[in-house]
């Protein structure tokens, strides 16, 4: 296997607040594999966002990130100089946000924000830059008219492939994509999706997918990352997830998924809710929640462990 | 378009409800002040006086739908009435030439005052809990709580008498001629300094702030994030990002605080001598010079009126999405 393009290790993420630290990333370890779509998947407040904005170190305060490593092409990007940084942001990594609602700049036009990224990533001319600004925005099906829209002017879903697009714009070797296609309906997301994928088969980055929508991802993606109150739980090929997840969450998450489940069995949710991360159980942090519960889960924190060839996860019964 | 023509109508409603206040106030009051004013000046006032008085409160014997549109048709073509105090100059000149002094006091502290302290409160948040952040904030909100008059009264005792730094009063000196000379304009920025200071001192803590808290707000924005992981440089990102989105709910901030600070400079006209609305208003008052009074309320009101337009004017500059529901 080819060096892997993005190397996490033991990655930790915290939040001040008033009641002290919150740790939304705590001790990721994940490789990234040149262009692979590789899916990461978890409850709400499992802390995706948090460790997709962290590795590009523009979380604002009150985050902190407090420890690990994130080797990108060769380099720690944690211990990389602000100005170095700025060269790698967007030019090697991209991203699309989760809120792209929210993440256009409601002063300036959609083109304007298109063209200062090239600019800002070497000598373009002003009409050259317009022109490749068109072509990103005809490659994600936006109306040449619509560049010198303000985002107000956009719908949400058009505002979503204004990002897309905008990410593309350097030709990045990984694209983060944070649930992408919230805003949008069912119909469009699919056909997002699918644009993006033939995007990544022509342009060959690597894609790192968020989403809390398992069915989705186990489609798109060519291995899942599992999250769970901060942690990582499970990796492993797409369809081995499919067919055998090691982990309960993994397997309770599975099972209340329609479309993953496919009928037979009946359709069932994990009873209770996700911790609090202030206030994280001792132990496995799943185990209140787990119907397998042995005494081992509530005292110690399980080891992560690979069970297969490129399949692996933190549980005390997967052995 | 729209946009304008709706604020435009909004202001014209309200000059109109001024201009009918105006004139029912003193119709309001218990007993009627003019013809109270008449005989505390019988004897004293010339009878040119007493008549321009009587025709400035539209006191004739026409029912009050005919006083009330002859009232607004003076007001309309700039006839304000006769002032008592400076008989017998027209009330429109003699504010004329009070306004002139009180715009240039008033409108020069406020530009000033919202651009340094806006620059502040950009600085004081990009580079937080730095020391513009520590220590500036609480040392102007320190200097905002003292009451202005005192501040006015020791910043006149410290540099203008003590150390004689400043002149005392006055817009400028007797022995300068006005004309557009440098002797004359230095000497008018000489004599303006101080009150110019006390007014920015004391109202520069409130820009600062409130450019701190929204530039602060904005800086954890999304559309600021995503400014950061282009790997814009950080001046475009404090400036097309933070900075001009921080700064639209300031220049709201803006349009009130030129209606509050033609009215309010009475204090500093009064501390420095200084001879603009405030002073007159004062010398009207101790004059019972009810005309000139119905005067400078009426030109300050409508110049709250018009600094709100301008700002309205502003905003849709700089907001495409007023700009957008504007067309
Ligand atoms: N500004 C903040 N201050 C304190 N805690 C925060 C802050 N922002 C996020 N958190 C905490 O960090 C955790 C992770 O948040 P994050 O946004 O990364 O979750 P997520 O997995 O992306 O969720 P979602 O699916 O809803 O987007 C949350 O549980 C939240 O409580
Ligand atoms: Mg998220």
């Amino acid at each position: 296997m080819a060096e892997p393009i993005l190397s996490i290790r033991d990655f930790s993420v915290d939040y001040v607040t008033e009641r002290g630290l919150v740790r939304a990333v705590d001790g990721v370890t994940l490789d990234v594999e040149p262009a692979e779509i590789l899916g990461i998947a978890g409850e709400s407040g499992s802390g995706k966002s948090t460790l997709a904005q962290a590795l590009m170190r523009i979380l604002p305060p009150p985050a902190v990130i407090s420890g690990g490593q994130v080797l990108f092409e060769g380099r720690d990007l944690l211990a990389l100089p602000e100005d170095d940084l700025r060269e790698v942001r967007w030019k090697r990594i991209a991203m699309v946000f989760q809120s792209a609602m929210d993440a256009l700049n409601p002063v300036t036009t959609v083109g304007e924000q298109i063209e200062e990224t090239l600019h800002a990533h070497g000598a373009v001319s002003a009409d050259a830059a317009r022109a490749r600004a068109l072509e990103l925005l005809e490659m994600v099906g936006i109306p040449s008219a619509s560049i010198d829209a303000y985002a107000h002017q956009l719908s949400g879903g058009m505002r979503q492939r204004v990002c897309i697009a905008m990410a593309l714009a350097l030709h990045p070797s990984l694209l983060i994509l944070d649930e992408p296609t919230t805003a949008l309906d069912v119909i469009v997301e699919r056909e997002i999706l699918e644009q993006i994928r033939a995007l990544q088969r022509r342009l060959g980055f690597a894609v790192m997918f968020i989403t809390h929508d398992l069915a989705r991802m186990l489609q798109f993606s060519d291995r899942v990352a599992i999250f769970y109150a901060a942690r990582l739980v499970e990796l492993a090929p797409a369809d081995a997830l499919r067919r055998a997840a090691r982990h309960p969450y993994t397997q309770g998450l599975l099972r209340s998924f329609p479309s993953v489940h496919g009928g037979g069995t009946e359709l069932q949710s994990i009873p209770g809710a996700p911790p609090s991360l202030e206030t994280p159980p001792a132990g496995c942090r799943f185990h209140p929640r787990c119907g397998r519960v042995v005494d081992r889960c509530r005292t110690q924190n399980p080891a992560w462990r690979t069970l297969a060839p490129s399949h692996a996860a933190a549980c005390h019964l997967a052995e | 378009m729209t946009y304008i023509l709706r604020r435009l109508g909004f202001y014209l409603l309200s000059a109109w409800v001024a201009l009918t206040i105006n004139f029912l106030l003193p119709r309001l009051m218990p007993g009627d002040p003019a013809t109270a004013l008449f005989a505390r000046f019988r004897g004293q006032l010339a009878p040119e006086a007493m008549q321009a008085l009587r025709e400035t409160f539209g006191l004739t014997q026409a029912p009050l739908l005919t006083q009330y549109l002859t009232s607004l048709r003076h007001v309309l073509t700039g006839d304000l009435g006769i002032s008592v105090a400076y008989f017998p100059s027209p009330v429109s000149t003699v504010i004329g030439t009070g306004l002139v002094w009180t715009v240039l006091l008033a409108g020069s502290a406020v530009a000033i005052s919202f651009t340094i302290g806006t620059l502040l409160g950009l600085v004081a948040a990009w580079w937080r809990r730095g020391w513009v952040d520590t220590w500036l904030p609480s040392a102007l909100v320190f200097l905002g709580s003292f009451p202005y008059f005192w501040l006015a009264m020791v910043a006149l005792f410290v540099f203008g008498f003590t150390l004689g730094w400043f002149p005392l009063g006055h817009a400028y000196a007797d022995d300068v001629v006005p004309a557009f000379s440098t002797a004359f304009v230095t000497d008018v920025v000489r004599h303006a300094a101080l009150p110019v200071a006390t007014m920015v001192l004391a109202t520069l803590g409130g820009w600062l702030l409130s450019m701190r808290n929204t530039t602060i707000a904005v800086l954890g924005s999304d559309y600021v994030n995503l400014a950061r992981a282009k790997g814009l440089s950080p001046a475009r990102v404090a400036l097309r990002y933070a900075a001009r989105n921080a700064l639209l709910p300031s220049v709201t901030g803006l349009g009130m605080a030129l209606g509050f600070v033609l009215g309010g400079s009475l204090l500093t006209e009064i501390v420095f001598s200084y001879p603009g609305q405030g002073y007159l208003l004062v010398q009207a008052v101790r004059n019972q010079d009810y005309p000139l009074m119905q005067g400078i309320f009426l030109v300050i009101t409508l110049a709250v009126l018009a600094a709100n337009f301008l700002v309205d004017l502003a905003y849709l500059w700089l907001d495409p999405r007023i700009r957008e529901s504007a067309t």
